[in-house]
C-alpha cells in the first residue's frame, strides 16, 4: 500500500516531505490540505525550517502510535526524552509555539511538560537564569510584597480584617 | 515567525504559559510568582487560580519533614498528581533558622510545627499561601516537648474555605481524665474541656482523637463542634492480640503486630521475622478496622490484597492513617539498617471496597532524620 506524500514549505522556502498520516497529526496541516488541496506543498509561512525540521522528525516518529504494545510505548517515550535532550531552551519554546500553531497535541504536551519539569524544584533565581527572564519588579514592588507579608503575619489571629471581609 | 527570533518563557502567549504552569505542583507556583511581573500576572489571574484550584482541591498530599541538622531541614511533599517529591522551599524562609522543629500536622494552607526550645516548646502555624508564620499561645496545660505529641491524638482543621482560619485539637489524659484541648485561630485562644462518657444510643460523631490504646481496648475522644462537649468512646478489640504489640511505632525483631490509629480507624500490620536475622522483619498482613456503629468495639473493615503488601525487610516502622470523603489512607514508613526510609501508601475506598497502591518515588532520606509526616488536602492558590 503506498501512502500519499505531503510536502511542507517553511517560511524560508525549505521543503519537507512526510507521509500524509504523519502530517495529519497536525490539525492545522490536515485542515489546510482538506480546504486548499495545495499542489506545491503546504505553505507554513509562520514556521522557520530550523523548527519545521524538528517538528517533522516528531511527526514521522509518532505517525503510527502503538495502542497496546507496552514495549513499543516505552521505546517511544525514550525516543521523546532523547528528542528534546539536546534542544536548547530557545528551540524548546519555538517548538511550543509551533506545536500550538500547528495544533499537534502530543508535541505540545511533551514540550510543555518538559519546561514544567525543568522548572520544578528550581529557585526563583535559577528560573530567571535558565529562561533568561529579567526581574522586572522594582525595588518598590518588592518592598510592597515584603510589607504585605509582614502584615500577613498578623492576619492569622483575631485582627484578621481580610478574613472577616471575605466571610460577609 | 516561529524560529527566527529569540523565544522565551515570558514571550509565550499567556494561555501557553498557563498550560506549562498548570503542570506544576501548587507550592511551586506560589514561589514562581516572584520570578517576574509576567509570571506574577499569569499566576494571580482569576481564571488561572480557578482552574488550578479545581484541579488541586481534591489532591491528597503526603508531607515529610526531613532533618539533617536543625539548620539543614526541609519540607517535602508528594501528591498522586504531582507524581514526584518536591521540596517546599518557601517554608524554610518563614521559620527561624536553627530552630529544632517537628512537623505535627497539615491541613489546607496550614502546617503546624512543634519546636523544642528552652521555653519548653512552642507551636508554630505556617500558612504556605500567605507566607506567614505564627506562634500559638501556650496551651492551658503548659508548654510541651516535641516528643510528647502523638499523631493519632491530634488534628488540624483548616477552614471554612478561604477564611485563613484553623482549629487545632488534641486529646490528653489529664489527672487521669480525658480532656480536649482546642485552639481557635480566630480568637487566638484555647479551650480545655473535660470529656464525658458516651451514653447515648446511636453512633458517636465528630473528630476522633486517640487518648490511650491498650492491647484489648482503646480510649478515644469524639469532638463534634465548638459548643459541644466531647465524649469518651471506649472501643474493645474482638479478640485480644496475644502477639507482641506495638502502637504507632515498632522497632526490633520481636514486634509481630503494629497498630496505627487515626480518625476512628486502625491499621493492623502483622509481620514475620526474616530468617537468619534477629532484627529484620517483613510484612505479612495489613488490615483496617473501624469503630463499630455504637462505638463499643473495633470492627474488621478490610484487609489489603497480598499483592499490595511490600516484601521488603525493615527494622523499624511507623505510619499514619486518615479517613476523608469515604477513603481510608494508610501510609507506612519502613526503615532499614542504613537509615533509609521506604514509604508505602495504600488507600481503601469504603464504598467501592477497593484497595489502591499509590506508587511513591524514592524520597531520598539517606542521612536525614524523619521529623514528622502527615497527610493533608485542600491546598489552594489564592
Amino acid at each position: 500500500m503506498s501512502t500519499k506524500k505531503i510536502t511542507l514549505l517553511s517560511s524560508d522556502n525549505e521543503l519537507f516531505t512526510v507521509d500524509e498520516e504523519a502530517a495529519n497529526q497536525s490539525l492545522t496541516i490536515k485542515h489546510l490540505i482538506e480546504d486548499t488541496e495545495p499542489e506545491n506543498g503546504v505553505p507554513l509561512p509562520q514556521v522557520h525550517s530550523k523548527i519545521l525540521a524538528k517538528v517533522t522528525e516528531y511527526l514521522i516518529k509518532h505517525a503510527n502510535e502503538p495502542d497496546n504494545d507496552a514495549a513499543a510505548k516505552e521505546e517511544l517515550k525514550n525516543w521523546d526524552d532523547k528528542f528534546l535532550e539536546k534542544v536548547n531552551h530557545e528551540t524548546l519554546f519555538d517548538l511550543i509555539l509551533a506545536a500550538n500553531y500547528l495544533d499537534i497535541k502530543g508535541l505540545l504536551d511533551l514540550t510543555c511538560q518538559t519546561v514544567a519539569d525543568l522548572m520544578n524544584g528550581m529557585s526563583v533565581v535559577e528560573v530567571r537564569k535558565l529562561f533568561n527572564i529579567v526581574n522586572d519588579f522594582t525595588p518598590e514592588d518588592e518592598a510592597e510584597v515584603r510589607k504585605r507579608r509582614k502584615r500577613g503575619t498578623k492576619t492569622i489571629g483575631p485582627s484578621n480584617d481580610q478574613a472577616n471581609q471575605s466571610n460577609h | 515567525m516561529i524560529g527566527s527570533r529569540s523565544a522565551g518563557l515570558c514571550l509565550l502567549p499567556s494561555e501557553l504559559i498557563q498550560d506549562i504552569l498548570l503542570r506544576l505542583p501548587l507550592p511551586e507556583l506560589l514561589r514562581l510568582k516572584s520570578v517576574s511581573k509576567t509570571l506574577f500576572a499569569v499566576i494571580s489571574a482569576d481564571d488561572f487560580r480557578r482552574e488550578c484550584n479545581s484541579r488541586s482541591i481534591s489532591d491528597t498530599w503526603l508531607f515529610v519533614y526531613k532533618k539533617r541538622s536543625p539548620r539543614d531541614s526541609g519540607l517535602h511533599g508528594f501528591s498522586y498528581r504531582s507524581a514526584r517529591w518536591f521540596k517546599i522551599s518557601s517554608v524554610a524562609g518563614l521559620l527561624s533558622p536553627g530552630e529544632d522543629l517537628f512537623l505535627l500536622a497539615a491541613s489546607g494552607d496550614f502546617f503546624l510545627f512543634a519546636s523544642n526550645n528552652r521555653a519548653g516548646g512552642d507551636l508554630i502555624a505556617v500558612n504556605l499561601t500567605l507566607r506567614t508564620a505564627k506562634k500559638l499561645p501556650h496551651c492551658p496545660l503548659g508548654p510541651r516537648g516535641t516528643s510528647s505529641w502523638r499523631r493519632s491524638g491530634l488534628k488540624l482543621i483548616s477552614g471554612p474555605a478561604g477564611s485563613d482560619r484553623f482549629r487545632f485539637l488534641f486529646a490528653e489524659l489529664h489527672e487521669n481524665r480525658p480532656v480536649l484541648l482546642e485552639y481557635f485561630s480566630e480568637s487566638d485562644s484555647w479551650r480545655c474541656v473535660q470529656a464525658r462518657e458516651y451514653t447515648q444510643q446511636g453512633s458517636p460523631r465528630g473528630v476522633f482523637l486517640s487518648v490511650v490504646h491498650r492491647r484489648n481496648d482503646s480510649v478515644l475522644l469524639a469532638a463534634s463542634g465548638e459548643d459541644d462537649e466531647p465524649v469518651i468512646v471506649r472501643p474493645r478489640f474482638d479478640a485480644a492480640a496475644m502477639d507482641d504489640l506495638a502502637i504507632g511505632f515498632s522497632s526490633g525483631g520481636r514486634i509481630k503486630r503494629l497498630h496505627v490509629f487515626g480518625d476512628g480507624y486502625v491499621t493492623v500490620v502483622r509481620s514475620e521475622s526474616v530468617s537468619g536475622s534477629e532484627k529484620e522483619r517483613v510484612m505479612t498482613w495489613i488490615e483496617v478496622q473501624g469503630l463499630s456503629v455504637d462505638g463499643r468495639s473495633w470492627e474488621f473493615v478490610s484487609s489489603a490484597p497480598s499483592g499490595l503488601i511490600p516484601k521488603k525487610a525493615y527494622v523499624a516502622m511507623t505510619g499514619c492513617i486518615e479517613e476523608r470523603d469515604g477513603v481510608v489512607r494508610v501510609v507506612l514508613m519502613m526503615s532499614n539498617w542504613e537509615g533509609l526510609w521506604e514509604i508505602v501508601w495504600l488507600s481503601f475506598d469504603l464504598r467501592s471496597k477497593v484497595w489502591k497502591w499509590v506508587p511513591l518515588p524514592e524520597c531520598r532520606m539517606k542521612g536525614s532524620n524523619m521529623a514528622g509526616m502527615t497527610l493533608s488536602s485542600g491546598l489552594t492558590l489564592r
